[in-house]
């Protein structure tokens, strides 16, 4: 078992390097000077190539690149070029705010679709299993952004139950911070059950025409009893890998809802960076998110065992 | 009875997008770049269906003319990306052992980046245009399509007319050509609508996070994203542009899954 | 199973707990603070130096210089007293005035005016002044004298009417000059200890700068005027909370978490109008906004062309749609509320189609596409760029826009790669410091758009002259060929608005764009 586990990991690496490199190229192609979008419109040459100087900007590309991976595998991603702030902090603040509204959205999508995948495929065909399809259906089709704006625009414009904008950091004041993650939350969770349903649906369809399902039936077990301790455990398994898979995305993926309800998340932090040339902020973030979805996926791999029993970890 | 239905609906909508494409290059109500400055920000009304934004230009014009970008960049993408992806997934597939490592090592890497970062990063190089956008998603989705088509490719070749080409001689190229790809074809097609919807849908997040097609040329994103400071103000300019996406993708989606009945009847 | 969801809810609970426990917590302030908004982190702590608006803004709180600029852009005292200049103009005795103390108790002598100035001088600083005061820009400064303790001496190699003037400007830090404790031991700057009315509290990156009153402070006679005149710690603390999303920022204030919304954007006026318990003040500000157009390639070097281009714009509707009916149209490189903005400045150009096409047919050009850069920050670049766009299609000049990010958009305009591009200067307080942004070799400055040598003539000329009525014929004669020239089309100046609760008394808006807290109160009532 440990084997495995280290040898998935290892595996991992010449990913993460290959993603690794590419980042940093990637974000050096882009055009722009960061000494210069931070000392202004009025700032002379001199200036600037001081601040070159002072960032390392001014030394070859691959001495760069080897500094900061060696900084990297030390701890140390380096500081931010606009706030001089170290990138390790700013990521682990942001990622607290994009990691309270994925987490808890993911798990609410993953409940929600664990009950009405089942339950659809086991009323296949009837009018539950045709409205919680049209839901499905309706729901992919519907763009997480724009879903927030028509909440943002219920629920905060014209009801004004909700704060329109605003965040307040979730450790500071739990309650508070609740209040305005409401609808973010609420999005996203919608947003992402669409496809967690139909992939539970489908799975659950599978494993309901199976033998040992009819004959836990035949057993006189009650339908409550064979749909929580034979259909879903083994139905499962797919969704779970795909929740995996949203997870990982998610983390960095969720840059237009953080947009929309401006939180200061992962995903915002991102652009921004992109859109200042601030290259440590962009390496390390994407460094970050390429981390948990690789780490993401491992645990995904690992609980898979347990919910298909057919497969064993090799 | 059910499945029938949905596919009617999934064909009315898209007709109903093609239509209103093909009616725009011809007619439109009034030209969505025409400023009219002292009738901005009108509510819908006889003279202008949807309304006008900002600069009082015709909401309803430029969401016709605004279907007419999203979906010529949805075909390039999906055509790029299709072409290139079947192309190495084929080659992955077939092959195997070490080509297929190092290009799943790479279609990996590509799947660890967060598509919108990537898109962004593309396009902040190449500069904000149609030809970027497009080469960028095309890219984002490229580790996808690859996994797909290998994924098929993997199962097609352990059949027996390819085995039967493989010990007549044929090449690996002949045999890729004339024996998997047209089989891989269907799981191909499926995925092809699949991607038309999620370009749409990437493509309206970019134009929203500004850095889709240049102004004034519309999108239902940059619509969308321009909208938000008037949400007290104008709110139906959020709406509009949000419906035309849903029904876009409602209609693709359900094409999608009917063509996927059809050619993969295990569902039953 | 039930074991691995249990394990799968544990995990993901240590993960939320973990991060909060990481999470550096911010303290509530205690006593009556006064909550401000910056729209972006400052750059750094040391005046001048590494720096942009919002480090001016902040930073002229803790220091002071020997001169303050006034509420009408003049220059008036603040730690000097009075000045003397020498017949010839190349010597400035400043005396400075009695009893002043720095933040750590040490008091201002003529030796600290020297290290801040030596410091602000020295080969390395990058002093945002020192090009100006170099022999390349108005003067060098050839020594700085202490004859006695509070009598400063500097010496110029010409003489310069702007002298005072570019000691005055907020971009410099205001020549703030701070106690040599203010550096560590390292050489390494620490945090700034000045003289002004509130000191240095805390600064926590990204979230917020607090600064706590100074009850040592030396407050000058009379009220608020500009950087200078009578400042007053009304409040216990200042917490400026970075708050970069304009939104975000209103409705922070309309929820009761901020006292004072400095800079509130046009676009979010709407949203705060009319709510209860808001005020507002605001002032023209002292900048312009502008299409700057490269002169040297392409189709806008025929200057019928540029000309066709700014009789083709309707600069009045364009401003009252961008501006949401805040700013005003200029057509003049001098700001509106500028003393030296007359007749000549005050004429608009207005549109005139007809004669626009006359000049696009007298040009020879044939449609082809020029390049207008724009970006979202501010919004406003963005609507002005759409909006330029339509209305020279009406002329038949076909203008496509090219929307990059402020970075993209910044090195562009610093490279001078670009046919046109928006851009907007933020308030410079006198003229020539406005022609300064324009006029000048394209050969060695990029940024200068206008190298006309009459134009750089007369801008030297404006530099040299310190007799008014002199001055504002230069300017005139500057005017004239401006608009002959068409190097740049200017389109109009900004209000400031600043959004306040009703419970905050004595803030007023002023045409440097700087918020200034001094002098303001916050009442019981929040």
């Amino acid at each position: 078992m440990i084997a495995y586990i280290l040898r998935r990991l290892l595996l991992a690496i010449p990913t993460l390097f290959i993603v690794a490199l590419m980042v940093f190229f990637l974000v050096r192609m882009i055009p722009g000077d960061p000494a210069q979008v931070m000392l202004g419109e009025g700032a002379d040459p001199a200036a600037i190539a001081a601040l070159h100087a002072e960032l390392g900007l001014d030394k070859p590309i691959y001495v760069q690149f080897a500094a900061w991976l060696g900084h990297v595998f030390s701890g140390d991603l380096g500081t931010s070029i606009t706030t001089g702030e170290p990138v390790s902090t700013l990521l682990i603040t942001r990622a607290e705010t994009t990691g309270v509204v994925v987490l808890i959205s993911v798990g609410l999508a993953t409940l929600i679709a664990i009950a009405a995948g089942t339950v659809a495929a086991w009323r296949r065909g009837s009018k539950l299993d045709l409205a919680v399809m049209s839901g499905a259906s309706l729901i992919l089709a519907v763009p997480s952004f724009w879903l927030g704006l028509l909440l943002l625009l219920v629920f905060g414009v014209w009801l004004r139950w909700l704060p329109v904008v605003g965040y307040i950091p979730f450790s500071e004041d739990p309650t508070g911070a609740l209040l305005f993650l409401i609808l973010p939350i609420v999005t996203l969770t919608i947003s992402e059950s669409g496809v967690l349903i139909r992939m539970m649906r489908s799975s659950a369809i599978d494993v309901l025409r199976l033998d040992y399902v009819t004959h836990a039936r035949a057993k006189g077990l009650s339908e409550r009893t064979v749909l929580a301790r034979h259909v879903f455990p083994n139905a499962f398994a797919p969704t779970l890998t795909l929740v995996g898979l949203t997870l990982g995305r998610l983390f960095g993926g969720i840059a237009v809802i953080e947009t929309v309800f401006t939180l200061p998340g992962l995903g915002r932090l991102m652009v921004t960076g992109v859109l200042s040339r601030d290259y440590p902020v962009v390496q390390g973030c994407l460094l970050f998110t390429a981390v948990i979805y690789v780490v993401v996926n491992l645990v995904v791999d690992l609980l898979y065992p347990l919910f298909d029993p057919r497969v064993t970890v090799e | 009875m059910k499945r029938s239905m949905h596919s009617l609906l999934g064909f009315g909508l898209v007709g109903a997008l093609l239509l209103v494409v093909l009616l725009g290059f011809v007619w439109l109500p009034y030209d969505p770049l025409a400023i009219d400055l002292d009738h901005t920000l009108a509510a819908p009304s006889l003279a202008h269906w949807l309304g006008t934004d900002e600069f009082g230009r015709d909401v309803a014009s430029r969401a016709m003319l605004g279907a007419r970008i999203s979906v010529l960049i949805a075909i390039e993408t999906v055509a790029i990306s299709v072409v290139i992806g079947t192309a190495l997934g084929l080659v992955a597939g077939f092959l195997r052992g070490w080509t297929e490592r190092v290009l799943m090592t790479f279609s990996d890497a590509l799947l660890a980046f967060p598509g919108i970062l990537l898109a962004l990063a593309l396009i902040a190089v190449m500069g904000s245009s149609r030809h970027s956008i497009v080469i960028a998603l095309a890219i984002a989705y490229l580790p996808a399509t690859i996994r797909v088509v290998r994924g098929s490719v993997i199962s097609i070749r352990e059949r027996e007319y390819v085995e039967a080409s493989k010990v007549a001689g044929d090449g690996a190229l002949y045999t890729m050509w004339r024996y998997v790809l047209p089989n891989a074809l269907p799981p191909i097609l499926v995925l092809a609508t699949s991607l038309f919807g999620w370009v749409v849908l990437s493509e309206s997040a970019l134009s929203f996070l500004g850095v889709g097609v240049p102004p004034p040329m519309p999108t239902w994103g940059n619509m969308l994203s321009s909208a938000r400071p008037y949400m007290y103000a104008a709110s139906w300019l959020s709406i509009a542009p949000g419906l035309c996406i849903v029904a876009t993708l409602l209609g693709i989606n359900m094409l999608g899954d009917a063509l996927r009945d059809r050619l993969d009847p295990r569902d039953n | 199973m039930r074991k691995a969801i249990a394990g799968l809810i544990l995990i993901a609970a240590g993960i939320l707990l973990g991060l909060m426990l990481l999470h550096p917590k911010a303290a509530a302030p205690a006593g009556p603070v006064l909550r401000a908004r910056l729209n972006a982190d400052i750059a750094s702590s040391d005046p001048g130096m590494k720096r942009d608006a919002n480090t001016d803004a902040v930073l002229l709180h803790v220091v002071e210089g020997l001169v303050a600029l006034r509420e009408d852009g003049s220059v008036g005292p603040m730690l000097a007293s009075g000045w003397t200049v020498s017949p010839d103009g190349r010597t400035y005795r400043f005396a400075l005035r009695h009893g002043i103390r720095f933040h750590n108790g040490a008091p201002l002598t003529s030796a600290d005016v020297k290290w801040s100035l030596d410091r602000y001088l020295a080969p390395g600083s990058r002093w945002r002044c020192k090009p100006d005061l170099s022999t390349s820009g108005i003067a060098a400064v050839t020594g700085v004298a202490t004859p006695d303790p509070f009598t400063v001496a500097i010496t110029l190699d010409r003489p310069a009417p702007l002298f005072l003037a570019t000691l005055a400007r907020l971009d410099c830090g205001g020549t703030g000059i701070a106690h040599r404790d203010s550096v560590g031991p390292d050489g390494k700057w620490r945090y700034p200890i000045g003289t002004g009315p509130f000191r240095w509290g805390e600064w926590r990156h990204n979230q917020y700068i607090d600064l706590v009153r100074y009850d040592g402070y030396q407050p000058l006679p009379g009220g608020t005027d500009g950087n200078g005149g009578g400042k007053h710690a009304l409040v216990d603390r200042i917490r400026f909370s970075i708050i970069p999303d304009g939104s975000a920022a209103s409705a922070a204030l309309l929820r009761g978490s901020l006292d004072v919304l400095d800079a509130l954007a046009p676009n979010e006026l709407g949203t705060v109008q009319g709510a209860a318990g808001i005020k507002f003040d605001s002032a023209m500000s002292s900048d312009f906004y502008c299409i700057l157009l490269q002169t040297r390639a392409g189709p806008l070097r025929d200057v019928r062309l540029r000309r066709a281009l700014a009789l083709s714009l309707d600069v009045a509707a364009l401003t009252r749609v961008v501006t949401h009916g805040t700013g005003i149209p200029d057509s003049s490189p001098i700001p509106a509320v500028n003393a030296f903005y007359g007749p000549a400045q005050r004429a608009l150009v207005t549109r005139d189609l007809p004669a626009a096409r006359a000049l696009v047919r007298a040009s020879g050009y044939h449609g082809e596409p020029i390049e207008l850069l724009t970006s979202h920050s501010p919004p406003e670049f963005y609507d002005a760029a759409i909006l330029v766009q339509a209305m020279a299609r009406d002329a038949g000049i076909n203008i496509q826009i090219v929307n990059l990010d402020w970075a993209t958009q910044l090195a562009r305009y610093s490279s001078g790669d670009y046919q046109a591009t928006m851009f907007g200067f933020s308030a410079r307080m006198d003229p020539s410091l406005m022609y300064n942004v324009l006029i000048g070799d394209r050969a060695t400055d990029p940024r200068k758009v206008w190298n006309a040598p009459e134009a750089i003539d007369l801008f030297h000329r404006s530099e040299a002259t310190g007799d008014r009525a002199g001055r504002q014929k230069i300017f005139d004669l500057l005017e004239q060929r401006f608009r002959a020239d068409v190097p740049a089309i200017v389109l109009y100046n900004t209000r400031r608005v600043t959004a306040l609760r009703q419970s905050v008394t004595g803030y007023r808006a002023w045409q440097a764009q700087s918020q200034r807290l001094w002098n303001v109160r916050v009442g019981a009532a929040r």
